[in-house]
């Protein structure tokens, strides 16, 4: 086994572990934490493939950023653990076969004999001046721009949607303005009343 | 025998290298707490620490040791494994972003082709140690310092990447050492005058990433006593203690980097400049790191702690408009080939 | 050499997984949705291989051996 292909094996082990874990794990906070190393096991496998860019971005944007707001979440509910696992004994096998016969099927297509090295040869690795990253951005600003461009439009429409929806302020909530907090004075809040003490019997 | 060596020698010279960086910036770290204590001491017209060793140089030292004997307490309800990770969690991205840092054009531990990609992701996985200690010390306190320092990050994080994305347009590359050497020429091909705004937002960002006063909520020891770290004690709090202060020195080395020139001296293109050819780079690098740690200790003894609303409007509503208005402008100096920067 | 096979296989096995856990976890929207990132990440596995393997980064898949034979 050389060197490649234990690391390959290595992060593939720890990759199909943290998915595990994601599913079965009681806690949503680990949940997430292991939904992390998933990520991050799978940028070093996509380090293999020389795609450093994406591996970059993978723990960019969704490490750094969607995982942190998910935990985020679900921090802030505080879930109670105890119902989520209602029915997981229950849908344990139906869940199980199913995700058993997915995985069977996918297999007689890719297996070794279809996208072996046999099959399909192994290209050679590009030299050290390599950049990922340029020629990714010469393919999507050339050949794919128009696709490029409908899925920047479709995000920005997600985003207006997602500000819109958000927007509004419901009657019913309370919040607090600060700035009237800070810019209150004495006399908006206390008035002083004089008056004649009380005479002595 | 020989064999053995030629297997091993490559890894034996790059855990030597990092070494070699890990240990004076963990020297710096311990100084720069004295250098915060003595120059912040000078600003309020006091001494500061003077006591232990002449002039107090020891005193960094002195913590240090106080703070390795002390206990580490666990507090009884918490996520045990998760408490303790957290410290390290928000370590190892601090120091983890100083592999691809240039010293000098010759001297990087790794020259990665995506190199200021890699430090955006890494300093984008600092957030994660401060709320993991927060949810795992399972105290009110703790977590209200880690979702205001959870929701703090994210948001200035988008402004820093577009400060950072005009940079790398300005540069022409992701690469930190084809970036610096883009602003060769003299002081005013550096970065910061054509992108002056993004250099401003850019060291304001990097305070609030770093959790520093005046956007100290995370911590705000008079609402929430100490924010995360509350509960920590002993070694554990030190090395957040380090990471915040590696954290300081990395986005300093950044902002030196990147829009002061790096290792480039600043009396290039002038009649002067034959008079410092023998200053090493190394030395005008660390000269500007140094000056942006000034002012990142400057800030904290002049500033009142911000306000939590103000803090995410001014993130929200002033940095990310004026970074994107600015980029348009960059985009359009870029196509109309404006000199000396963008031709 | 690692062959292109087995990067589809982990994709399926990690897609396989995440079906599962959208079974295992109806109670939980944000465990559902958790799932469903872990579907795409396998997805976007199968296709960083299928770009890696043409040698271009637009990406292609092989002609499988199947349809070779005929």
């Amino acid at each position: 086994m050389d060197f490649e292909r234990f690391i390959f094996y290595f992060f593939a082990a720890v990759l199909v572990f943290a998915a595990v874990r994601v599913i079965t794990v009681r806690n949503p906070v680990h949940a997430v934490l292991h939904l992390v190393l998933a990520f991050f096991t799978c940028a070093g496998l996509w380090l293999m493939l020389e795609a450093e860019f994406l591996a970059i971005t993978l723990v960019l944007v969704y490490v750094g950023a969607v995982m942190v707001l998910f935990l985020f979440v679900v921090m802030m509910l505080d879930i109670n653990v105890s119902p989520l696992r209602e029915g997981f004994i229950k849908y344990l096998p139906v869940g199980l076969s199913v995700a058993a016969l997915i995985v069977i099927e996918m297999f007689l297509v890719v297996r070794a004999r279809n996208f072996g090295t046999d099959a399909v040869a192994i290209p050679a690795r590009h030299g050290a001046d390599y950049s990922n990253t340029r020629e990714l951005g010469s393919v999507l600003y050339t050949d794919y721009v128009y696709p490029f461009e409908i899925a920047a439009v479709i995000l920005l429409v997600a985003m207006i949607a997602a500000i819109a929806l958000t927007m509004r302020r419901r009657p019913e909530t309370k919040y607090q303005n600060p700035v009237d907090q800070v810019a209150v004075k004495s006399n908006d809040r206390v008035r002083l009343v004089k008056m004649k003490a009380e005479e002595r019997q | 025998m020989v064999e053995f060596w030629e297997l091993i020698r490559e890894p034996v010279f790059i855990v030597l290298k990092i070494v070699a960086i890990v240990a004076p910036l963990m020297l710096a770290v311990a100084y720069l707490t004295y250098a915060e204590r003595k120059i912040i001491g000078y600003m309020q017209v006091r001494i500061g620490p003077n006591r232990v060793g002449p002039r107090g140089w020891l005193q960094p030292i002195a913590d240090a040791l106080k703070l390795l004997m002390k206990e580490i307490i666990v507090p009884g309800n918490s996520d045990r494994f998760l408490f303790l990770i957290a410290p390290m969690l928000s370590l190892a991205p601090a120091l983890a972003a100083w592999a691809v840092l240039p010293f000098t054009d010759t001297l990087v531990l790794a020259d990665i082709d995506a190199s200021l990609l890699y430090i955006l992701a890494l300093t984008s996985m600092g957030v994660y140690g401060v709320i993991i200690a927060g949810w795992a010390t399972n105290s009110k306190y703790a977590f209200l310092g880690a979702m205001r320092s959870a929701a703090q990050i994210v948001s200035y994080e988008i402004a820093m990447g577009f400060a950072l994305v005009g940079v790398l347009i300005a540069g022409g590359s992701l690469n930190l050492r084809e970036i610096v050497l883009a602003q060769q020429g003299s002081l005013l091909h550096w970065f910061w005058l054509p992108l002056f705004p993004l250099f401003i937002i850019y060291f304001i960002s990097s305070v609030a990433e770093t959790n520093r006063a005046p956007f100290d909520v995370a911590e705000g020891e008079s609402e929430i006593v100490a924010g995360f770290h509350v509960e920590y004690s002993g070694m554990a709090f030190a090395v957040f203690f380090l990471a915040e202060y590696a954290n300081m020195i990395l986005l300093a080395t950044l902002a030196a980097l990147m829009f002061l020139g790096g290792w480039l001296s600043p009396f290039e293109g002038t009649w002067v400049e034959s008079w410092f050819t023998w200053v090493p780079g190394v030395f005008w690098l660390l000269a500007k790191t140094s000056l942006f740690l000034f002012f990142y200790l400057w800030l904290r003894a002049t500033f009142p702690r911000y306000r939590y609303d103000q803090i995410m409007r001014l993130g929200w509503k002033v940095f990310i408009p004026i970074t994107i208005v600015w980029l348009v402008l960059e985009g359009a100096a870029v196509v109309a080939d404006i000199g000396p920067w963008f031709d | 050499m690692i062959a292109l096979s087995d990067y589809l296989i982990l994709g399926a096995i990690l897609f396989g997984l995440s079906v599962a856990g959208i079974f295992l976890n109806r109670k939980n929207v944000i465990i559902l949705l958790m799932a469903i990132e872990l579907m795409l990440l396998a997805v976007n596995m199968n296709f960083i291989a299928f770009s890696y393997w043409p040698g271009h980064p637009g990406g292609a898949v092989p002609q499988p051996a199947d349809h070779q034979r005929g």
